[in-house]
């Protein structure tokens, strides 16, 4: 079985071929071409810049794969793209390029869920065997779900108001250590001192796992208010940086703790995805969290949890192994949660 | 010379199949949204109905704008993917060019395309008699693009006229077309170089962005 996969939805342009043959599986080719120099000045994705980017390069991007790959498109067995949620300019980009080769060549249309790619990456790299627990924390999403299967989700806690990664963008804005937040937040975290601001810790001792950030960003704005006037010092900003860092990890670990509690089946592993899941604080927080529940702890590379077209093909695989594959007249979508309750 | 052709970028999805001029089929729906669902199902019930499939096309044409930005990304999308999947040569042609050459064949006058921009605009191009463009579409208010057509006696087409046209001098007369036809858009595809790179999308309005001031540092 073999797979080209689309990926579209923010501001990442990549298209990734995966095969799985005997139990064997492997990424033949992933062409990407990140969007940071185009979306920099504004310290954030736009939209409208974003579908624009997308629809220049995706085309070559597609070419370059199937080059590297060394393949035909005859040898495909099906054509994957992100279909949402995301930001809907480019995810119709993805999807009408994706369309267009199915049609040509009368391969299966798969429409992925981006948060499915995500939450399917650990099969792909680590075979992790259902169920699991999957914290799925990126710019756009704060998510806590089981993984019970293909399509089989249950949400146990979501972020009431701004993405992990969004705090940290937003917050990176104002101290001015550059776009993207998360990777700018982490860097200036190193030669900072943690415990000098006392942020505080959202949701602390209440029940369930929902997320909320909000709280966070605007003490990160009361903090840099009350320092003393003139312009911001690279040693508060350091500082207020790495007890950022200090409080979102505290946050998540408090909460994915919970999450232990919530499960209806005994997870398999605990599993981080999305782009903040490279924090490598994070990171070694949510070992310990697995260890502490007795489960161990699985996260792809750096490049298969920031956006990529690796999990988009996998996850189309995944799912025309099981014969889900869908009309040429799916209608992309901007907003699509990945369990049925929510939807 | 075969041609697979297709719009999106008004309100509109159309998509015809034309053979050495002739129009084997054609599928014209008047949609403002929804040509991201329509559109390849459209295609394949084209290519259908025309007994044609991609393997004996010769090219393929699309219309790049301007329009919708989304419609405009519809097509262009869907149209370079085909490219790349066949191996045919992909013509772009201007929206406002298709549709001034359709109100032409029936005309001859000089004709000014105006396609609805949203936020109160219109995207207004002028053609003189031989169909040739006077200038590149520009994103005006309809009193701006009045005051372009002036006294000049212009049919003015497109679904951005009756923005237009309470605001024009009686020179300027109403024409009947308001979205573009695949089929004039494969004839005159037919007939053009064919590119060294693919078609781009012509926006004419720039994206809304705006860099935050000082980068959006509390204190700079």
């Amino acid at each position: 079985m073999r797979v080209l996969g689309i990926e579209t939805s923010c501001d990442e342009t990549a298209v990734a071929i995966v095969e799985e043959r005997q139990g064997g599986r492997r990424c033949l080719a992933h062409a990407l071409s990140s969007q940071i120099e185009e979306h920099r000045p504004f310290g954030g994705v736009v939209p409208e810049i974003a579908a624009r980017t997308h629809l220049d390069r995706l085309d070559q991007l597609v070419e370059r794969a199937m080059s590297d790959a060394g393949i035909e498109y005859d040898s495909l067995d099906g054509i994957a793209a992100t279909a949402g949620p995301g930001l809907i300019g480019g995810v119709i980009v993805g999807v009408m390029t994706a369309k267009a080769l199915s049609s040509v060549h009368r391969k299966p249309f798969i429409a992925v869920n981006h948060l499915e790619g995500h939450a399917l990456t650990a099969r792909f790299t680590d075979d992790v065997a259902y169920p699991y627990l999957l914290l799925l924390v990126s710019g756009g999403h704060c998510q806590l779900l089981e993984v019970k299967g293909v399509g089989h989700y249950q949400r146990l806690g979501t972020t009431l108001d701004d993405a992990a990664g969004e705090c940290f963008d937003k917050a990176a804005k104002m101290l001015g250590l550059g776009f993207p937040g998360g990777p700018a937040v982490e860097q200036a975290a190193q030669s900072g001192q943690a415990d000098r601001f006392d942020l505080p810790r959202p949701l602390k001792g209440r029940d369930g796992c929902d997320f909320s950030f909000s709280g966070l960003k605007t003490a990160v704005r009361h903090t840099v208010e009350a320092l003393p006037a003139g312009s911001l010092q690279k040693q508060d900003a350091v500082d207020l940086a790495a007890s950022l860092q200090a409080a979102v990890v505290a946050h998540i670990v408090d909460r994915c703790s919970n999450g232990f509690e919530m499960v209806e089946n005994t997870p398999t592993a605990f599993v981080a995805a999305g782009g903040v899941a490279a924090n490598i604080a994070l990171r070694t927080a949510m070992d310990q969290v697995a260890e502490d529940h007795g489960v161990p702890f699985v996260v792809p590379p750096v490049e298969l949890c920031t956006d990529n077209a690796v999990m988009i093909a996998w996850a189309g695989l995944e799912r025309l192994t099981l014969g889900l594959t869908d009309p040429l007249d799916f209608k992309p979508k901007p907003r699509w949660p990945l369990d049925a309750a929510n939807a | 010379m075969r041609v697979l052709a297709f719009d999106t970028t008004t309100s509109a999805c159309s998509v015809a199949v034309c053979e050495d001029g002739e129009t084997k089929a054609l599928f014209h729906d008047l949609m403002v949204h929804g040509q991201a669902e329509a559109l390849i199902p459209a295609i394949e019930k084209t290519m259908n109905e025309a007994g044609v499939t991609y393997g004996e096309l010769d090219r393929i044409a699309v219309a790049v704008g301007p329009g919708s930005f989304t419609g405009v990304r519809v097509g262009l999308a869907a149209g370079r993917g085909i490219g790349i999947a066949t191996g045919h040569p992909v013509i772009g042609l201007l929206t406002t060019e298709v549709i001034a050459a359709e109100s032409q064949i029936a005309t001859s006058l000089p004709t000014a395309v105006a396609i609805d921009a949203r936020r109160a605009e219109v995207y207004l191009q002028c053609f003189d008699v031989n169909g040739i463009a006077t200038a590149a579409p520009a994103c005006l208010l309809p009193e701006a693009a009045a005051d372009v057509l002036g006294n000049h006696p212009w049919v003015l087409v497109g679904d951005g006229a009756v923005r237009v046209q309470p605001h024009v001098d009686s020179a300027v007369v109403p024409g009947e077309i308001t979205v573009a036809n695949a089929s004039v858009l494969a004839n005159l595809a037919a007939t053009r170089p064919i590119p060294q790179t693919p078609p781009s999308p012509i926006y004419v309005r720039p994206p809304d962005a705006t860099a935050p001031k000082d980068g959006g540092r509390l204190r700079p």
